[in-house]
């Protein structure tokens, strides 16, 4: 339900008011007609246009001055839209009725006040109008019936109108999506979960009770009339009646309002009772026009048309036999985009022969460009569109190759090889190229000259000269590289620079073009043979011929370009074992304008092509629900080779600039290259521009050379932080739907819905649905005009930069900079061999691969703080350095010109002279730096269009994405700007920034609680808002005056801080709005509670809990609620109020469950496994798998006792029954403790006891966290006490030989009555018995041995036990997998295992038995007198301890091999000290 | 924990015994070879914290703005190190020499080690590297400055530097300017110093200072002063040691032996331990008076907190709370003194719910059984409190101004509040606090303040309501106890460890005993045997 009802209409842009009635009138002469559902008529421009304001204000008239209804959810406007439009289709109505009566309930229909309005008298209109098409027209007033009833129901449970309606929606929502009765339980189980939050309070219980019975009762009546039709099988939808209705509204609703998208769409339930509303009006203004205005229609239609396409042909078009077909009402819309297209045709046919012939210029604007080093060497095509619309490719040829051959100092002498005296010229140089190399290539010709070049990069493995003579030489692009191989050794020549540099670099290069732009281009030739599928080819054999537009003032916008949107469906061919394709959705937008605000809909025609998947047959009812079915134009194909041609030609036809998708590299193009090539469609490489016949193998992007691929999912990646970045979470994130407005279909739903006509149509209606999410996603994130901005500032490709290659990017912006600068830049490595734009990413996402891994080992990255573990309930300031990374570079100047690269690479670099000229990289950033304050300067101004907000916003984030990422470039290894130590020196200096940062906020009495790279959490210790402001420009003051360029900025002000681990805390940020209120925010970081495997009990409790301890409380009173809180929810979970869906854990198969290798320890492989086996269920890799942890009779660990909630539901006779212990004991508990046990005044088994566990079982845990605290904090005593040291240890036990009592002894005296004590030995603890222990010594001293070598024998046993809370493993297997140091638990393999007899527990224990018998040590005030025998009797044992124990290694400290490493290198130290080496300067003198 | 090394072990001890005397043949001994002996691991602690000790006594004094080895410096540090038992290592800084006496030889020994062991702790961080040179610095200079001429020619001789004193006739040749260049000694004293000859790059800063004769490119240093040249030397032997021991920090940590005292080592708290009085009940009618003449301000501060406002915050609870119980009150007291006065302010039941636990826990007889400690100086120092706190140390945490006005009510007078603010403004808040108990008790000597425990024990003393404990810090092994008087369960409080111990023994044993088969309930409560780590 979207946020703002308003906004949808403000980016409204074409309305049509008129010709939607003359298309009624037409669509009821047809009616009877037999109604294909293939729709590509083309009709006249049935709509005016209309300006936004224009429509706001018709709007206004028409509908009066409430017509935005408060229902709260916003869709009210956008409805009166879709049914505007939905008098389009009559077909539809039938369908419509149908389903009403079947449904019967419309639930919420009465939120609506409009309704009330309408006479129902307009719906008996509606049944005389269409009478003659549709059958059943009396189910219209049964269901009209019916809502009202409902209304009245509803009225009378609703109390506080406010209220109800939110939860009259609530109680809905469950019914329309309904694909399960699960999702039913989700949405109760939210509902919980939300009422949990609320209802500690208790009058909020009754407002639940009541929304549940009219909970119940709505679902009563929705359910009801499912049973009353027998036909409905209940498949898998519990409520699929209600289902298949809204569908096909949804979706032409979609496309004919032009701005559904924003709202709900999915939410089927206000479609439900909406369209009985549709009905009413539609039939009202259709009738009216009809009476009306059924004259003037033709005019303003034709007047219309004439206006917006002059010089349209009208005929001609084989669409035009099918303008009479019923549903192009329906589409009238896409007629206009049509007719659009049309129009361009026409200007291209008759402009093209004078735009070329007349041989002057080409202006085009240039969105891609691509070379194919292999097949074409020296040319690259360049692909835009022209200001009118054409697409334009350009063909530029002889690119030549550039060397730049470094002379040797010393000529090598031609036979040894061996540098002779004898001083390099360039007569030399030039000599042996002629002679050497330009033979070798057989080159007829080439141009040489001297040049100065500068080089700075240092990795190259030999010395170059800072500055020196160059000899340039350029040569046909088409021939070979000269040998390079390194036992190639010239005389003259010691490098060849630029030799691997591919043409498409030298040509942006050294044509000076960054990025898309416009360019003009002179002296070209219209080539005979078409290359490409563009409009316009044309050919230039001089690079030079192709010059940047030069604008004065602003610079000409890009022309709009053509987008097209494909979602594909795919299903497992079992035989053939490929994912075929069964589904196509395609949106198209052909002006789109990527420097303005994007439409809504971000596209203008839209269609969708299906085919039957390899393992179903069409279902029966198809053709007939198709007939139905108007939401978009559906094509229908019986083979998928069929579809898929059907699919290119309508991809030609539409010749996209730009393809969006989402995921496209995993799974939609790459289905869609495979099954064209697979298949052999012809032209394939229609795909692409270029006509190509060869198929490019597994290089997926080749296969779409000349279009830019936009893959959402990728590029959100690099936008937003999410969770994930699966369609639904980026849906719910970016697009702030909800969860149920959203259904994924995975491959079992998929095959199911193929069963049916109607949930074929849904399918389509889904599938065209996510395909417009993720239109709406791009245009959201403005992932287009952000890639062009970058690519304008970078100078690289698109496609590469939609791709999200940033080193890249990085590499492109210094090229274009090292270029400029008389640089030579730096070859690429010969690892990678890149083809310039057409490169795949696999190489690139491997590479990040190896990246990650190589650079964790090659230097030190960013310095986190040890956090100072606890809740800070005063104020904390959060500081951090405005980009640290970019501001130290240029802070330093640190740069591949300023930094000598150290010898020895693990040492840092000795940073430049203050006075070194500022090197390229600074400079760079600089630039990047200022032009982003300019930008931010001019957002500034006052009245700024939107639009050109927009774009400044859009421009300010490009720069600063792209200055904070020149860092990466340095650090990644597979750039070609690589340079370790330039980034190592540049993080050693941030974490030397940060630890100085903190030293100086220390020292001025503030505490530093936790700080990470760039950032630092100041404890204020005060709770004034404004004062700690004060604090933080006092800070930021002291702290920036110390640096030029590195900036600490106040980032924000804690009011309660939860700080538990390294990036694991939560927090209230606060913040002040213009009225100077605070308010509050909850910010978290790597909680639990936000990750998905815990059950939503889990998390929710942890959020309860958190909202707890971050509340404006006392801390006694917070301890106070979130001890209760967990009181209640025990007692609620005892009583099983709690929900079930509430218990489910997901977790994500990440293969297949047969390929787990121990998944008897993974429940939700089990539950997988069992489901497939059993239930015939097909989890496979990537699905979640839900299941709950159940008692099931057996004694077996509770991950081995998971189950999936429907098998709990069906379990016989209640045998399996839910573990609640273990929700308690392993979800909550461990969630709730790992939050709180920083706190003071409660520990884990304060929480064990709160949720009714034993707490003694979390006593160890407790004691053990406790004392990692108090070691952790300061002012502490190391020195214990006894009972400090051994009241963990267990006492001596002895038998009486005579009385056979068993003798307990925990220290030398046994206290007595009355204070007094007696020696243990001296008498028996049985008072009756006469025997002493001391009378019986020998045995006493054996039993002393034995008891002493059991606890060695414990020892040895070496049982480990997991540190996991919940897991708690025990096992004897050590394993050899190591997680920091200690061997990771095999069975959570989150945890990692401790012993739990650790050799200091073996070593207390026996020290606790040596101090019982040390008479010296016992503390007692007044000691009982011993006899002499007695005190032996004692030394006697004590020394039978003390020599256990003293013949243990453990308590012998080795010094010398504490300090072996020490003494190593005190004997190694005078053969150490050696110079420096000193060998470089020497080396780098000039050579010539 | 290998049981079969048992005859390597000890044979390697032994021979390191009888090595000793040569091992360690002089007081003043520049640390340059790490030890290679093998200690006991309860001696290896002990070493580290006696050390420790010592260090921070040289630190004590350090902060009251003494030069070092002033007479005054020298007095200071001697009262401290008798009064924290650490005579050996007074004997040896003060009687210099080479006494082949076999507790000196121990006491080196001990100095070396422990010098070493303390590496160990103090590389981590440069801040505690400084502060670890700078001590040790002190310490070197004052053992060297006890050393005769012979035995610093000794010592010269015994490290290898290759400098001599002068001859008669090359101090003749220079003689008028040592007379001048040397300050604050006659003539005659002159003559029989020792005078070395050495580059004066190596003294830089006695050039700096113009305080030695300069000729030719070298500088005649005196017996004195050649500390300089040899601290020099010393300080670079720590640093370069710590620079080495940071590389060994990995494989300290690996060995939890030890790696849990180093790493706490710094700022562990070396005095008495309170957690358990044992000394005396203090009924909690007492409380008033005793809060005027002998807690702390920190605790005072509390006191009159809760008077006034019948509550007070949990940090605020937590550190008062215990401080009593540090100082004998029962925990039936405590309960009946918390509750009276914060069922002023709500209801019984709110207290039993809100608080009572909060109490039983920090007398361990709650949730994890831990025995809370009182807290020290140094960890109330360290916690900061905001507006609205009573927490913490005030010296630190109120601002000069209401500090003042609040010592005055407490009936300082003028000067004598300068005087504790002069230590205040200087963030010496401990000496401060003791300098406020010098002035409030009369007391002759100013005690060392590191613990509000201490202080009121100190003050008790002094007021004669206790007797003095014997030495100091070290863990009491025989203490006089008083009558038990008072009221109340004071098994926890007064009892002995040995009788705890027994407790725990019992209460361990009935629960032995009700689960039927002890082997099998070991077995099931796996995960309850203690993980250590």
């Amino acid at each position: 339900m979207s946020e703002s009802p308003s906004e949808p209409r403000a980016k409204r842009q074409r309305v049509d008011k008129n010709g939607r009635f003359a298309a009624m009138e037409r669509l009821r002469q047809l009616k009877g007609t037999k109604n294909k559902c293939k729709v590509e008529d083309q009709v006249d421009d049935v709509y005016d246009v209309v300006d936004e304001r224009e429509y706001a204000k018709r709007a206004q008239e028409k509908y009066g001055d409430d017509w935005i209804e408060e229902d709260g959810t916003g869709y009210a406007e956008d409805l009166r839209d879709f049914f505007e439009d939905e008098d389009e289709y009559s077909d539809g109505e039938e369908d419509r009725k149908d389903s009403k009566k079947k449904k019967g309930v419309a639930p919420n229909s009465k939120k609506r006040p409009r309704e009330n309005e309408k006479p129902v008298t307009g719906k008996a209109s509606i049944k005389n109008l269409f009478s003659n098409a549709v059958p059943k027209k009396m189910d219209v007033k049964t269901s009209v019936k019916d809502d009202d009833i409902l209304a009245d129901i509803l009225g009378e449970i609703k109390e506080e109108p406010a209220a109800t309606s939110e939860k009259a929606e609530k109680v809905i929502a469950p019914a329309k999506i309904s694909v399960t009765s699960r999702k039913f339980d989700a949405a109760a189980a939210k509902e919980y979960m939300n009422s949990f939050l609320n209802n500690i309070k208790v009058q909020e219980q009754e407002r639940k009770k009541a929304e549940a019975s009219s909970d119940n009762e709505m679902l009563e009546r929705i359910l009801k009339p499912k049973a009353a039709v027998p036909n409905t099988k209940v498949a898998f939808f519990s409520s699929p009646t209600i289902k298949k209705e809204p569908m096909p509204e949804k979706t032409p609703a979609k496309k004919a309002t032009e701005d559904p998208f924003s709202d709900n769409e999915m939410d089927f339930s206000c479609l439900d009772d909406d369209e009985n509303q549709f009905d009413v009006e539609k039939t009202q203004q259709t009738e009216k026009v009809s009476q009306t205005k059924t004259a003037a229609e033709k005019t303003s239609q034709s007047k219309v048309a004439e206006k917006s396409a002059p010089k349209k042909e009208t005929t001609g078009s084989p669409k035009e036999s099918e303008s009479e077909d019923i549903s192009r009402l329906l589409n009238n819309w896409e007629s206009i985009c049509q007719m659009d297209d049309d129009f361009e045709k026409s200007v291209l046919t008759t402009e093209q022969d004078s735009t070329i012939s007349s041989d002057q210029q080409l202006r085009f604007w240039y969105w891609e460009a691509y070379e194919d080093p292999v097949k074409m060497p020296g040319e690259v095509f360049l692909f835009g569109r022209t200001a009118d619309g054409k697409s334009v490719c350009l063909r530029v040829q002889n690119i030549n190759r550039v060397l730049y051959l470094l002379p040797r100092q010393f000529l090598l002498d031609p036979i040894s090889k061996e540098p002779t005296k004898q001083k390099v010229t360039v007569a030399d140089i030039y000599k042996e190229f002629d002679s050497e190399v330009a033979n070798q290539l057989k080159l007829e010709f080439f141009r040489s000259r001297k040049v100065t070049k500068s080089f700075a990069h240092h990795a190259i493995g030999i010395e170059v000269p800072q500055s020196c003579d160059y000899l340039e030489v350029h040569y046909d692009g088409k021939k070979p590289l000269p040998n390079l191989s390194a036992d190639k050794k010239y005389n003259s020549i010691a490098h060849i620079f630029g030799a691997t540099t591919n043409a498409l670099e030298r040509f942006l290069l050294d044509r000076k073009i960054k990025g898309p732009c416009w360019l003009q281009v002179t002296g070209f030739k219209v080539s005979p043979t078409p290359m490409s599928w563009c409009n316009t080819e044309v050919t230039l054999t001089e690079p030079k011929n192709v010059e940047l537009v030069q604008d004065k003032g602003k610079p000409a916008p890009p022309p709009p370009l053509t987008l097209l949107s494909l979602n594909v469906r795919t299903s497992m061919n079992p035989k053939t074992s490929r994912n075929e394709i069964c589904m196509i959705s395609m949106l198209t937008h052909n002006r789109f304008h990527i420097d303005r605000p994007a439409p809504q809909p971000a596209f203008n025609r839209h269609m969708c092509a299906l085919t039957r998947p390899a393992v179903v047959s069409w279902p029966l009812d198809l053709n007939f629900e198709m007939a139905k079915y108007k939401s978009t134009t559906v094509h229908k194909h019986d083979s998928e080779r069929a579809l898929l041609s059907w699919f290119l030609a309508q991809y030609q036809k539409i010749d996209a600039d730009l393809i969006v998708t989402f995921d496209s590299m995993d799974c939609q193009l790459n289905v869609i290259t495979d099954q064209i090539v697979a298949l052999k469609i012809p032209q394939w490489s229609r795909m692409g521009r270029l006509r190509l016949s060869q198929s490019f193998g597994k290089r997926l992007l080749e296969h779409f050379v000349g279009r830019m691929v936009c893959d959402v999912k990728r590029s959100a990646e690099e936008c937003i932080r999410a969770r994930s970045y699966d369609l639904q979470t980026l849906c719910k994130q970016v697009l702030k739907l909800k969860e149920s407005e959203r259904m994924e279909v995975n491959a079992d739903d998929l095959l199911e819905m193929y069963e049916k006509g109607e949930s074929i149509t849904k399918l389509i209606s889904l599938t065209m649905q996510d395909n417009s999410y993720l239109l709406r996603l791009m245009c959201e994130l403005n992932i287009m005009p952000l890639a062009l901005q970058i690519t304008n500032i970078c100078g690289n490709t698109m496609t590469r930069t939609l791709q999200g290659g940033r080193s890249e990017r990085n590499e492109f912006l210094l090229l274009h900079a090292f270029h400029e600068k008389n640089y030579i830049v730096p070859d690429k490595k010969p690892v990678s061999k890149r083809s310039g734009a057409g490169d795949t990413d696999a190489t690139l996402s491997g590479a990040d691969a190896t990246m990650q891994t190589k650079k964790k080992a090659a230097y030190a990255g960013g310095l986190v703080l040890e956090p100072m573990r606890g809740l800070y309930e005063k104020y904390v300031l959060l500081m951090d350095f405005n980009s640290l990374y970019p501001s130290i570079i240029q802070e330093y100047n640190i740069c591949f010109t300023t930094v000598q690269q150290p010898v020895d690479a693990d040492e840092l670099p000795t940073l430049p002279d203050s006075k070194t000229e500022p090197g390229i990289l600074p400079l760079q950033l600089k630039r990047l730096v200022e032009s982003r304050k300019e930008v931010k300067k001019l957002m500034a101004a006052p009245d700024l269009s939107p639009e050109l907000q927009m774009q400044y916003h859009i421009r300010q984030m490009a720069l600063k994405l792209t200055a904070n990422s020149m860092y990466g470039c340095l650090g990644f290894a597979h750039s070609r700007f690589f340079a370790q130590h330039l980034a190592a020196l540049v993080t050693h200096k941030g974490r030397e920034i940060l630890t100085n940062t903190q030293q100086l906020v220390q020292k001025m009495n503030y505490d530093v609680v936790y700080g990470d790279t760039d950032s630092l959490m100041i404890n204020t210790n005060i709770t004034d808002y404004d004062q700690v402001y004060k604090i933080g420009h006092n800070i930021k003051q002291s702290v920036n005056k110390l640096y030029k360029q590195l900036e600490l900025d106040i980032d924000g002000v804690f009011g309660c801080l939860l700080l538990l681990k390294k990036k694991k805390y939560a927090a209230i940020k606060l913040s002040k709005d213009s009225k100077g209120n605070l308010r509050r925010e909850q910010e978290h970081k790597g909680l639990d509670i936000v990750r998905r495997d815990w059950s939503q009990l889990a998390v929710m409790v942890g959020k309860a809990v958190l909202d707890e301890v971050l509340s404006e409380k006392p801390l006694e009173e917070k301890l106070d609620a979130v001890h209760a809180q967990l009181e209640k929810i025990k007692t609620q979970i005892a009583e099983g109020v709690v929900p079930l869906p509430l218990f489910v854990i997901t977790k994500q198969l990440t293969r297949t469950p047969q390929e787990y290798a121990n998944s008897a320890s993974l429940p939700h492989v089990q539950v997988a496994l069992r489901m497939n086996r059993e239930r015939n269920r097909r989890y496979k890799k990537g699905d979640m798998v839900d299941y709950v942890i159940c008692l099931d009779g057996t004694t077996n660990a509770a991950m081995q006792r998971a189950y999936h909630l429907d098998e709990l539901k069906t379990s016989e006779d209640k045998k399996l029954q839910l573990d609640t212990n273990y929700y308690l004991g392993h979800q909550i508990h461990p969630v709730v403790t790992r939050m709180v046990e920083v706190l003071e005044g409660t520990d884990a088994s304060r929480i064990a006891e709160c949720l009714g566990m034993d707490p003694t079982k979390f006593r160890q845990n407790a004691q053990r966290t406790q004392r990692e605290n108090t070691e952790q904090s300061e002012g502490e005593s190391l020195l214990k006490t006894t009972l400090q040291l051994y009241r963990l240890c267990e006492p001596f036990r002895f038998q009486c030989v005579t009385c056979k009592t068993e003798q307990l002894m925990a220290s030398a005296y046994r206290p007595g009555p009355s204070n007094s004590h007696i020696a243990v030995l001296q008498q028996c603890a049985k008072s009756e018995c006469q025997t002493a222990p001391i009378q019986y010594l020998a045995s006493v001293r054996n039993q002393l041995q034995l008891s002493m070598r059991q606890y060695v024998q414990r020892f040895y046993k070496n049982w480990l036990v997991c540190d996991h809370p919940d897991c708690n493993f025990n096992t004897r297997t050590h394993s050899l997998r190591k997680k920091s140091h200690r061997p990771l638990c095999q069975k959570c393999r989150s945890g990692s295992l401790l012993r739990q007899y650790t050799e200091r527990d073996l070593y207390n224990q026996l020290c606790y038995l040596r101090f019982m018998f040390d008479l010296g040590k016992q503390t007692l005030q007044q000691k009982p007198t011993l006899t002499p025998e007695l005190e032996q009797a004692y030394q006697l044992l004590y020394e039978t301890v003390d020599q256990q124990l003293q013949s243990s290694s453990y308590v012998i400290i080795s010094l010398s091999k504490l300090f072996a490493r020490s003494l190593a290198q005190m004997s190694l130290q005078p053969s150490v000290a050696q110079p420096q080496i000193e060998a470089i300067p020497s080396a780098l003198a000039d050579v010539v | 924990m290998e049981f079969g090394l048992k005859k390597r072990a000890r044979h390697e001890v032994k021979v390191e015994v009888a090595s000793l005397e040569t091992k360690y043949p002089h007081n003043v001994m520049l640390y340059h070879y790490p030890p290679t002996e093998d200690v006991h691991i309860d001696e290896f602690e002990e070493l580290a914290l006696e050390r420790l000790r010592l260090l921070r006594v040289l630190d004590r004094a350090s902060t009251r703005n003494l030069r070092v080895l002033s007479d005054e410096w020298k007095e200071i540090v001697s009262a401290d190190l008798t009064r924290e038992g650490l005579r050996s290592y007074l004997r040896l800084c003060s009687t210099g020499g080479s006494a082949k006496h076999e507790a000196d030889i121990q006491t080196r020994r001990r100095d070396y080690l422990s010098h070493f062991i303390l590496r160990l702790a103090y590389c981590r961080s440069e801040d505690l590297a400084r502060w670890f040179v700078a001590r040790e610095m002190e310490l070197f200079r004052y053992k060297f400055a006890a050393l005769s001429s012979f035995e610093v020619k000794q010592f010269l001789e015994a490290n290898g530097f290759e400098i001599h004193p002068l001859t008669e006739a090359q101090k003749d040749e220079v003689k008028d300017g040592l007379y001048e260049s040397t300050v604050g000694q006659s003539v005659a004293k002159i003559e029989l110093l020792d005078f070395y000859k050495v580059p004066f790059t190596q003294v830089l800063d006695l050039v700096r200072g113009r305080r030695c004769f300069l000729k030719a490119g070298y500088a005649y240093v005196n017996t004195h002063d050649l500390v300089s040249l040899v601290g020099t030397k010393q300080q670079d032997e720590i640093e370069q040691g710590l620079q080495a021991a940071k590389t060994m920090v990995e494989d300290v940590e690996a060995d939890e032996r030890i790696s849990r005292t180093l790493k706490a080592l710094h700022n562990s708290y070396t005095g008495r331990d309170y957690t358990v009085c044992r000394d005396a009940a203090v009924p909690i009618e007492s409380l008033d008076q005793l809060s005027k003449t002998s807690m702390p301000l920190c605790m005072r501060m509390c006191h009159e907190h809760i008077r006034a406002n019948h509550h007070i915050k949990h940090s605020g609870r937590m550190q008062y709370g215990l401080f009593l119980k540090g100082i004998g009150v029962a925990l039936e007291d405590s309960l009946r003194f918390w509750r009276e006065e914060f069922t002023k302010k709500m209801d019984a039941d709110k207290f039993t719910r809100s608080y009572e636990y909060n109490i039983y826990h920090n007398y361990g007889k709650k949730g994890s059984m831990v025995n809370y400690t009182p807290y020290s100086c140094a960890k109330i120092i360290k916690d900061v409190a905001g507006p609205g706190d009573c927490h913490g140390c005030p010296y630190k945490n109120m601002d000069q101004g209401s500090l003042k006005t609040k010592l005055s009510s407490y009936g300082l007078s003028a000067s004598a509040i300068d005087e504790v603010m002069f230590f205040v403004s200087r963030g010496h808040y401990q000496i401060g606090c003791g300098k406020y108990f010098q002035l409030t008790h009369n007391s002759p000597v100013e005690p060392s303040i590191n613990h509000p425990n201490n202080y009121f024990e100190e003050s008790q003393i002094a007021m004669g309501n206790r007797q003095k404990r014997a030495n100091g810090s070290a863990p009491p092994k025989a203490r006089i106890r008083p009558d038990i008087k008072g009221h109340g369960d004071r098994s926890m409080l007064m009892g002995d460890d040995d009788d705890e111990l027994w407790r725990i023994a019992e209460t361990q044993e009935r629960i032995m005993q009700s689960q039927k088969d002890i082997s099998e309930a070991f077995n099931d409560d796996l995960d309850l045997t203690q993980i250590d780590y």
